[in-house]
């Protein structure tokens, strides 16, 4: 590699977008949500109790009225998720399914639900946390599965207008977060410049996690465990400044909730890099937009400013990638880009279509680690500042 | 969170007074001594620099303070108890630090609790042989001064022998 990619660049287009961040912070306002769709709250552990004990109380009230009692359940279905255009999310719309505890066919359902909540009471009253597993494993014969108490907890979480966290159910950790950041882990105080390669994995009870300190212009989503080794080793963040994180494929709720939390409270610009293929578009447009499948908790997950820097489909002869280090789109790949070109978020993005497009046309994809074919350093020299210098980024 | 702009562009943020006011109540104090040991140094410019060191003062006398005291004059024996605890082994580490709470303390060794009486006389203890230690380095220091006016004849064998005895007397005293 040449001494000119060597020097540190001054990083000039993420440093413009860093202070109009910045000085966009003195007019913003607080998300205003569509009239029509489910509005949840982050809430704590007291208001969680208080919603619980809310819908046993109006459960109580219908027993003695009809004795027939109804729990109205916002609707998961994908007809009922809505793109807010306003606020870049996908939202969960107003239609309910009444389920009924004298039906047949609901009635198993409910059951698992009100053991849920019942669990979650249990949690929250002693402010524990139990993950998903555990939670199954409280009552085996009833739950059968675990997909029906991972949907019992996910039912939970809407009937008491809140979110997963905060009804103390979590998963296990997965991502990890490294760089210019300190945080408070209760009465640790926690360095993320000083846990070694591996950094910081990032804790699922984020209810116990409290930003404290940082020196950081940007936030960098990277797709891939490979990806953070190299950033780690190469000490990215002490040239310069940032926090790296990454979900390790397609992000957990925690690493997403984290991330949503940084970039609340930080206010920093954020940058994800992932593989140039329609998986790694699909995982940018989850940390964008949320999931269809958590849509009620998109305010909460979703991280709407966040900028594609790579790797684009655009890159791959900018920045010459061997023809070897190229792979093609296999049906599915295809099936699944022609898919994201439909979806409204995307088209409205007509950067965003662009790059899918020559995609599309190229028929190739290639991983974030066919950039080491010009050296290992390369991520980390040249590719991203000077992407992050020239604003090159989607 | 509260930015501080560095000359190059860069920033700093740190949180909130009105965040840790939720905090338990010694959280603050070792909170401030973490950023002024690990990070200050690297903030760069010394005005960047003074403007955080300003503001960790505003949480010792907004947050830290009213929090330690408020945790020292509660009625619940066992949260002073543990507060006391984590008090002593500040004073013991980094006296500085715990200087606030001194005249709290103070009042504390009056109590009628034998253990809060105790903790708060163990952390004052801890005050006077910091002000010791300081004293001794000082003294150790003149007598680096006093050994080569002696050896010069320039003071007499009574004035170094006395200022001598002093020093091993105060010595004796800190390490006891």
């Amino acid at each position: 590699m040449s001494k000119q990619t060597k020097k540190t660049l001054d990083l000039k287009a993420a440093k413009d977008l860093l202070q109009k961040t910045l000085n966009d912070l003195q007019d913003e306002k607080s998300i205003n949500l569509p009239e029509d769709v489910v509005k949840i709250d982050n809430l704590n552990r007291k208001d969680a109790l208080n919603n619980l004990y809310g819908i046993v109380n109006d459960l109580i009230e219908q027993i003695q009225i009809s004795g027939r009692p109804v729990l109205e359940i916002p609707s998961r279905s994908s007809k009922n998720i809505i793109w807010d255009e306003e606020n870049d999310l996908l939202l969960l719309g107003k239609q309910i399914s009444a389920k009924q505890f004298h039906s047949l066919t609901s009635v198993s359902d409910l059951t698992r639900l009100i053991r849920i909540l019942e669990i979650i009471h249990q949690l929250l009253q002693k402010d524990m946390h139990a993950t998903k597993r555990e939670v199954y494993y409280t009552d085996v014969k009833l739950f059968e599965d675990q997909s029906n108490s991972d949907k019992g907890i996910e039912d939970a979480a809407t009937v008491l207008k809140t979110t997963r966290n905060a009804t103390h159910i979590v998963a296990s950790a997965k991502g990890s977060c490294i760089g210019r950041l300190r945080i408070r882990d209760k009465t640790d105080i926690i360095d993320l410049e000083g846990l070694g390669s591996g950094g910081w994995t990032i804790s699922p009870m984020l209810d116990n996690i409290e930003i404290l300190e940082s020196d950081a212009e940007f936030i960098l989503v990277v797709e891939k465990d490979a990806a953070m080794i190299r950033l780690a080793e190469d000490r990215f963040w002490r040239k310069y400044p940032c926090i790296i994180v990454t979900g390790k494929g397609a992000a957990d709720i925690a690493t997403r909730m984290f991330l949503k939390q940084m970039n609340r409270e930080l206010n920093l610009p954020v940058f994800c890099l992932v593989d140039s293929d329609p998986y790694g578009h699909y995982i940018y447009s989850v940390y964008l937009r949320g999931s269809k499948r958590l849509s009620y908790e998109s305010p909460f997950l979703a991280t709407p400013d966040m900028k594609l820097l790579g790797v684009l489909s655009r890159d791959l002869d900018k920045y010459k990638i061997p023809e070897n280090c190229r792979l093609t789109l296999n049906k599915q790949d295809i099936k699944r880009t022609q898919e994201m070109l439909k979806e409204d978020f995307v088209r409205s993005n007509k950067e965003w279509v662009k790059d899918l497009q020559l995609m599309l046309k190229s028929k190739v994809k290639a991983e974030i680690q066919a950039l080491s074919s010009h050296g290992f350093e390369f991520l980390t020299e040249k590719y991203l500042p000077e992407k992050l210098t020239t604003g090159d980024w989607l | 969170m509260r930015i501080f702009n560095k000359k190059d562009g860069g920033i700093i943020q740190l949180i909130d007074k009105e965040k840790m006011m939720e905090w338990p109540p010694e959280l603050p104090l070792i909170f401030i001594e973490y950023i002024r040991n690990e990070k200050l140094k690297n903030y760069g410019s010394k005005a960047v620099q003074n403007e955080v060191n300003k503001y960790l003062d505003e949480v010792i006398k907004d947050v830290a303070i009213p929090l330690m005291a408020q945790g020292l004059e509660t009625n619940e024996t066992e949260k002073k108890i543990a507060l006391l605890e984590r008090i002593e082994e500040i004073t013991r580490k980094k006296t500085d630090m715990a200087k606030p709470v001194k005249p709290y303390l103070e009042k504390l060794t009056n109590d009628k609790n034998s253990k809060v009486k105790q903790l708060a006389e163990k952390s004052l203890n801890n005050f006077a042989k910091a002000a010791k230690r300081k004293k001794l380095e000082e003294m150790r220091k003149k007598m680096k001064q006093l050994e080569k006016d002696w050896l010069a004849d320039k003071v007499t064998d009574e004035q170094y022998a006395s200022e001598r005895k002093k020093l091993l007397k105060l010595q004796e005293e800190v390490n006891a």
